[in-house]
């Protein structure tokens, strides 16, 4: 031993048990902070990636634009990338409809309009079209085609290009042809849109009202990429933003959780040990020498339990995207199961660290307090007040039941401590399982109004068309049938066949919609959430669970030596059970009281601040009760075993 | 020289009913190389004599001087100074940090005090005690008296002007006790040790220069035979 604060390692391995429970708390609230960080920045990047893919990168656009519009936008600072494109109307290819466009070579690929083969329409005759449409015509590049333009001039284009199948339109068999920027000049547009993609950490509601101000836009014509600026925090959108406060709150209870669960835990260890540092002061450490051991021996658990803990909530978010993968590939089949999130454990290191230091300055400053006279008048706890109530107790209940409620209530500390973390794990569960509503993920698809079939035509469709289908059995007509549309539920078991009868009764002009697919996919997203944000809930129950345990252990480790007195004194095994189990209740009780309320509480909060209806959540605080009691019986029976194991001058001794 | 003195210190814990008189108009001083022990029934005030003298606890007022410093004057942190240079403290039991061996507790008041212990002194010290071949073990592995011994020895460590020991043979049998008293003589022959002591036990009350006896919070000098 060379310096005074190696009594901190020495400490920590001369008490394994302790220091092992100590450490399991600080892993499971890092493991927990990095856990739920890196699964929302895999979800974030995932999202990113899908709406790149389905909407394209750029952030706001112009409707329409102005010649002089586009020079003054893209000549802007600001800008990163920009690009026009126009729908030219219908074309005709073999009499059948085609789209025409047009595209900026230089943001093409911002839309996913990717170059397969060939390249982009120069010319006036050249055209691009998509892979799939060439195929089906099976054209090479090089090939002509005749196509009749939205003028009415018909002539022959040379395929110069080919891109990548553009996803809608393929569904709606109408090929999109692209043609050159000169052939477009030629033609009137029906529509255009002007894309802009900003710079990176540019301001985009400021760079867009800054432009709609300059060139005098009107708000109608300009239009967002409302998903990707939702991911970037830049929205608008009053429903997104209501959602990432809620979401600010419950990462926030996580993060009070992680502090609470490791401020517990160290809280609990110095508080046993005042007599130890009452020695101390007497053979001359200072305050400040107290305290530096104190986050001495803090520190050297960090060390330990940070990189477990970061492992630990890798592990979770590897598990919980693995079970995104597997349960709803179509959705999710795209999600890295190894994600690597900077976010998520830069987010559990600093908890560490900042609730450590917290966490133990506090208990530091408490340790540092400990008068000397506390070395020479031997009491092993802060002082034990409030023994009046006894009696009460002891009227009511058998001696050592009596006891330990006793225990439990007069170490006013331990009670705060062991309280407040059970309330705060209810209080997260509580608060989390607001957003498993399907009504808040935008999908609501149980609705009596889904139509799982749609017909559509360009001619009248007779009302008599209509009383026919609801004739059919298992087929029923929602809403009110227009001449060109008709919505179709199903209701039977056997779906194919009714769909088949539906098709029988029309005729080739009416195109059947099948929607069924579509629902059951949306269906599925829900479920899927539901099912992923349950897994969160549940991550959080069981953390809260093992902490509790894991508290509880500590609590009675920690007073092992009372209870052998107790022990030595005549209590029989039963009765120390009892009087524990009475004890690790009252404890669980407590905090399930005060959980439950203050948690139903931020529940009806955050409902009213989404404006949804709140009822009283029943199931779930018998759930948390049963757990409760649960919990606080099972966290004795360990340690009960391990005291009744070890003979009873061993411990006393040991004083 | 007065390494010691106290004048007219009183200590009173509670209020009201519950009010205690623990010290009344206690003054008295101390040489160096003196050793005093002090007596009294239980209950008269003995200890929180010595935790008074030690600076553990704060007087209800009066004054205490130790090497010519009023130690109740001074600030927390010179306190803490002061008291790991200048006291040494024994006590009846929980006296070692349970998790460090024997050389290791010994040395523990010099590391505290940001000082290199001095080889030579703490293998002389071991020696005198007779726990050279134990260094390394923990208090657990060790009888009580040798705990006690090692004990004074970690309150010898940092050559204290002052040693205070609150009954440190109540726990022991008659040979460990002898042992003990032994020691705590011979840091004041070899030494120069002033030692304070507490004892139940008459017999190594007459070890000392001088008896102190309590009373009721009182304390008065027995006309012991003076060296
Ligand atoms: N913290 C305290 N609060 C209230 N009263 C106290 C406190 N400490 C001591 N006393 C009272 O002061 C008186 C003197 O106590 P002290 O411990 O000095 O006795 P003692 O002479 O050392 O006794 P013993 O020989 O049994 O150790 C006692 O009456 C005791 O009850
Ligand atoms: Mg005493």
């Amino acid at each position: 031993m060379k310096n005074y604060l190696d009594l901190a390692p020495k400490y920590l391995s001369g008490h394994k048990n302790k220091t092992r429970l100590t450490v399991l708390s600080v892993i499971m609230a890092v493991a927990l902070v990095v856990g739920i960080f890196s699964m929302l920045d895999a979800l974030v990047t995932f999202e990113k990636a899908q709406v790149l893919k389905s909407e394209g990168n750029y952030h706001i656009l112009i409707r329409n634009p102005t010649q002089t519009e586009i020079d003054t936008i893209a000549s802007r600072i600001d800008v990163e990338n920009s690009g026009i494109l126009k729908d030219l109307g219908e074309g005709k290819i073999n009499d059948e409809t085609c789209a025409l466009g047009y595209m900026d070579g230089n943001f093409a690929g911002n839309l996913n309009i990717v170059l397969a083969e060939g390249e982009a329409p120069k010319n006036d005759h050249e055209i691009m079209l998509e892979k799939w449409y060439l195929d089906q015509l099976a054209l090479h590049i090089g090939d002509t085609i005749n196509i009749a333009l939205s003028n009415g001039i018909t002539d022959d284009y040379v395929i110069s290009g080919v891109i990548n199948d553009w996803g809608a339109t393929k569904a709606a068999s109408i090929p999109f042809e692209f043609v050159s920027k000169g052939t477009s000049e030629g033609l009137s547009a029906v529509t255009s849109q002007y894309f802009v993609l900003l710079k990176e950490g540019v301001n985009i509601q400021n760079a867009e009202r800054e432009i709609a101000a300059g060139l005098n836009i009107s708000e109608d014509r300009v239009g967002y990429n409302e998903g990707l600026l939702a991911l970037m925090l830049q929205t608008k959108n009053n429903r997104v933003l209501t959602f990432y406060l809620i979401g600010v709150v419950l990462f926030g209870l996580v993060l009070v959780t992680g502090v609470v669960m490791i401020y517990n835990t160290f809280n609990i260890s110095v508080m046993d040990r005042v007599r130890q540092f009452g020695l101390l002061r007497c053979i001359g450490a200072s305050k400040k020498q107290i305290r530096r051991i104190v986050r001495r021996e803090s520190l050297i658990i960090l060390l330990k339990a940070i990189p477990i803990g970061v492992l630990g909530g890798m592990f979770i978010t590897f598990i919980c995207s693995g079970i995104l993968k597997i349960y709803n590939p179509y959705l999710f089949g795209d999600i890295s199961i190894f994600s690597f999130s900077g976010i998520g454990i830069g987010a559990g290191v600093l908890t560490g660290f900042l609730t450590v230091l917290i966490a133990s300055m506090l208990p530091a400053k408490k340790a540092a307090k400990v008068s000397p006279v506390n070395a020479v008048t031997g009491s092993e706890t802060v002082k034990i007040s409030g023994r009046q109530k006894q009696g009460v107790f002891t009227r009511l209940f058998p001696v050592e039941i009596a006891m330990g409620v006793n225990n439990a209530i007069n170490k006013k500390r331990t009670l705060i401590l062991m309280t407040s973390s059970i309330a705060i794990s209810i209080i997260l569960f509580l608060g989390f399982s607001v957003l498993v509503n399907p009504a808040f993920m935008g999908m609501k698809t149980d609705e009596p109004y889904t139509p799982d079939l749609t017909l559509t035509s360009d001619q009248v469709m007779t009302s008599e068309l209509s009383l026919k289908l609801s004739q059919l059995e298992d087929v029923k007509v929602l809403g009110k049938p227009t001449e060109h549309l008709i919505d179709l539920q199903l209701s039977g078991k056997n779906d194919e066949q009714t769909v088949n009868e539906v098709a029988a009764v029309i005729d080739d002009t009416i195109t059947l919609h099948d929607k069924r697919q579509m629902n059951a996919e949306a269906d599925n997203a829900f479920m899927t959430i539901a099912v992923f944000i349950y897994g969160f809930v549940a991550v959080i129950a069981l953390i809260s669970i093992l902490n509790m345990i894991n508290t509880m252990n500590t609590s009675i480790v920690s007073r092992s030596k009372y209870l052998a007195m107790l022990r030595a004194v005549g209590m029989s095994d039963k009765q120390l059970n009892k009087m524990v189990l009475a004890q690790s209740i009252t404890y669980s009780l407590t905090g399930c009281i005060i959980g439950c309320g203050l948690g139903v509480l931020l529940q009806k909060k955050l409902l009213d601040f989404l404006a949804a209806d709140w009822s009283f959540p029943l199931y779930q605080i018998v759930g948390i009760t049963v757990i409760c009691i649960m919990t606080g019986t099972l966290s004795v029976i360990g340690p009960l075993k391990k005291i009744k194991k070890t003979v009873i001058s061993e411990t006393i001794t040991s004083l | 020289m007065n390494i010691l003195s106290t004048l007219n210190l009183y200590k009173t814990y509670g209020m009201g009913d519950t009010k205690v008189e623990a010290l009344k108009q206690v003054s008295f001083s101390v040489s160096k190389g003196e050793f005093v022990s002090v007596i009294g029934p239980s209950g008269s005030g003995k200890s929180t004599l010595l935790n008074m003298v030690g600076a553990l606890d704060q007087p209800t007022s009066g004054m205490v001087m130790i090497d010519g410093r009023e130690v109740h004057k001074m600030k927390e942190e010179e306190l803490s100074v002061f008291r790991r240079r200048n006291i040494g403290f024994v006590f009846q039991s929980f006296n070692l940090i349970p998790e460090l061996n024997v050389e290791e507790n010994i040395v523990l008041p010099i590391l505290l005090d940001y000082q290199k212990p001095d080889q030579n002194y703490i293998k002389e010290l071991l020696g005198l005690l007779g726990l050279t071949e134990r260094k390394r073990h923990l208090p657990s592995q060790l009888s009580g008296g040798q705990q006690q011994r090692v004990a004074i020895g970690r309150a010898l460590a940092t050559k204290p002007a002052i040693i205070l020991a609150d009954e440190p043979t109540g726990n022991l049998d008659s040979k460990n006790s002898q042992d003990v008293m032994n020691l705590l003589k011979l840091s004041v022959d070899q030494y120069h040790q002033t030692v304070i002591m507490i004892t139940h036990n008459h017999s190594y009350a007459s070890f000392a220069d001088r008896v102190f006896q309590v009373n009721d919070g009182m304390v008065r000098e027995l006309g012991a035979s003076r060296r």
